[in-house]
């Protein structure tokens, strides 16, 4: 099977800590996989690594049909039009935009309008405004927020506002979804709903990379799971065998759980 | 556009094109037309400050080198008010870019500074270089615009009231119209998503620096046309009209209407254009009530009079 994303050897360092050390991580077209470990295991690091937020300091990060592009040194921006999309775990809506504003904006890798043709009014401008606010719409829709359209985004109840990161975020038309804690701070019902929405995402062949503490997330999604601790890889392997494995259980569970 | 709105529309335009017949006071028209060219001035800086949420404390340079631009051309080249209007508004676009280069690499407090000094460099540079700029005395003798309009045959526009009156109206209008139309873009989306959380904009795909230029670069060019405008009407320039005194003055305007609101920065620069000369009757306590009622209205009302969002000034 091709990869679509491998992460070879990743090394950052900030000042004299090791955030994430001699990670490896490769995921296969189609595939979802978990990414758990404790707090400060360095999931996030990893994560702002491969979308070009952190430098880092060794290592490669490959992407693409066969994994070919490399994306080191590539800017954020960059790195979206190169088909990775993100969320984050600290939600970051444009807060005085609009619901559908928010999804708009993530259209921007994929439409051209400029300057110019803004200022004109000109038709192709028109034509793709009207086509990326049929899109928006259509997210709002399979993220359950089309009614919700025309609200101020920071207005919404915290829930509806992942939801609306992820909306965001499968604007870009990215080949590979990332997932940060996406079911934080989220109630039962909430959890429920949005784990709904990732099955959906996944049946319609979407890769996702997802950070998540709760297990009741993580397993049932979940074909394979990576477990980073003090930044480094310790276990990999499916949902059922990882819950078993004693250093898992130790590193991520506690050792009262033995 | 619904009927009401056109309406609205109609009469607002009808009202400002009868003002000059039914009040033909040359000295409050005057002031009318200095306090709508704050108003274009405060157009261009919305969407640096408003829009993108870069902080710009040295903005009344792009107006200078607008005014430089234009006056030099037609001292020199004899290049009519018009045909300067482009060169104005593209070297202090140009400016705005150039500048934009190394003083969006600095940050919070950091920026503020460099965009101060930036301000204060532009006006000690024309002080200084005398053999262009004519130094402390500056330029003289630069020609007011002539247009032709039919039935009236060549109007030179002279040291009259209604006729700058009725141009800047026009001018600002139009640059009015393009910051609604940039503001609704995918453009000016990018801006506003840049202000709110530059992070999450580049994480959506925005390339933040390029934008940021583009936002200098559009609010240089305006305050250029309005340089070009101010040279024109003034027929002088030196550089103590440009100080930093100015570039806080738009700044003001900007906030007090509420930051990235169109409608607020037209008002917010005719309330504070107009306001001092409105308070002649207070004397010498004239500066002191203007002061109090900015601090009551920042007080009372601090996202601006017609700004939807807190303010959050980051660059």
């Amino acid at each position: 099977m091709p990869s679509l994303l491998d992460i070879r050897g990743l090394t950052k360092r900030f000042g004299g800590v090791l955030a994430i050390e001699q990670v490896t991580l490769r995921i296969v077209q189609g595939e979802t996989i978990g990414l758990i470990g404790p707090n400060g295991a360095g999931k996030t690091t990893l994560f702002n690594c491969v979308t070009g937020v952190l430098r880092a300091d060794a290592g490669d990060i490959w992407f693409g049909r066969e994994a070919k592009t490399s994306l080191l040194g590539l800017a954020p921006h960059q790195i979206v039009e190169c088909g990775i999309a993100r969320t984050f775990q600290n939600i970051r809506v444009f807060s005085s935009m609009s619901v559908v504003e928010n999804v708009l904006m993530g259209t921007y890798a994929r439409t051209h309008a400029g300057l110019f043709s803004a200022m004109v009014l000109s038709a192709t401008a028109r034509r793709e405004e009207r086509w990326t606010r049929d899109r928006a719409m259509g997210l709002l829709e399979l993220v359950g927020l089309a009614d919700h359209a025309e609200e101020m985004a920071g207005a919404l109840p915290f829930g509806l506002q992942r939801r609306l990161e992820i909306a965001r975020a499968l604007a870009s038309e990215p080949a590979l979804l990332l997932l940060d804690e996406p079911a934080a701070g989220l109630n039962p019902v909430e959890k429920q709903g949005l784990l709904r929405v990732v099955q959906q995402l996944k049946s319609q062949g979407l890769t996702i990379l997802l950070i998540e503490h709760d297990m009741h997330v993580v397993m049932p999604i979940s074909e394979r799971v990576v477990v980073l601790d003090y930044g480094k890889n310790i276990a990999e392997g499916s949902p059922e065998a990882i819950q078993r494995d004693p250093r898992v259980i130790e590193a991520y569970l506690g050792t009262s759980h033995m | 556009m619904n009927v009401s709105r056109m309406t609205r529309w109609g009469l607002g335009v009808l009202a400002a094109l009868a003002l000059p017949l039914i009040n033909p006071n040359p000295y409050q028209l005057d002031v009318l037309t200095t306090s709508l060219l704050y108003a274009l001035l405060a157009l261009g800086l919305n969407l640096i400050v408003g829009l993108t949420g870069v902080l710009h404390l040295g903005y009344a340079a792009f107006f200078a080198i607008g005014a430089y631009t234009a006056g030099w051309l037609n001292i020199h080249w004899h290049v009519s008010f018009w045909f300067g209007l482009g060169p104005a508004a593209l070297i202090a676009g140009l400016c705005g870019v150039g500048l934009g280069v190394p003083a969006l690499r600095v940050r919070g407090d950091y920026l503020a500074i460099v965009t101060l000094g930036f301000g204060e460099i532009v006006r000690i540079a024309f002080t200084n270089l005398e053999q262009w700029t004519g130094g402390p005395n500056g330029l003289l003798g630069i020609e007011h615009p002539r247009l032709w309009i039919p039935g009236m045959g060549i109007v030179d526009f002279g040291v009259s009231s209604a006729p700058y009156y009725y141009l800047v109206c026009v001018i600002t209008g139009l640059v009015a119209v393009l910051c609604v139309r940039l503001s609704r873009s995918r453009v000016g989306r990018a801006w506003i998503a840049i202000r709110e959380d530059e992070l999450a904009a580049s994480c959506s795909g925005v390339p933040v620096l390029h934008l940021k230029l583009l936002a200098q670069g559009c609010g240089g060019a305006i305050a250029g046309v309005a340089g070009a405008i101010f040279a024109a009407k003034q027929g002088t320039i030196t550089p103590d009209s440009f100080d930093v005194i100015l570039s806080v003055m738009i700044l003001s305007m900007v906030v007090l209407g509420g930051l990235g609101s169109i409608r607020g920065a037209i008002i917010g620069a005719l309330i504070l254009g107009t306001l001092p000369e409105l308070l002649r009757g207070f004397e010498q306590y004239r500066m002191l009530v203007f002061g109090v009622a900015m601090i009551a209205v920042m007080r009372l009302r601090p996202q601006g009079l017609f700004g939807g969002f807190q303010r959050r000034i980051s660059p």
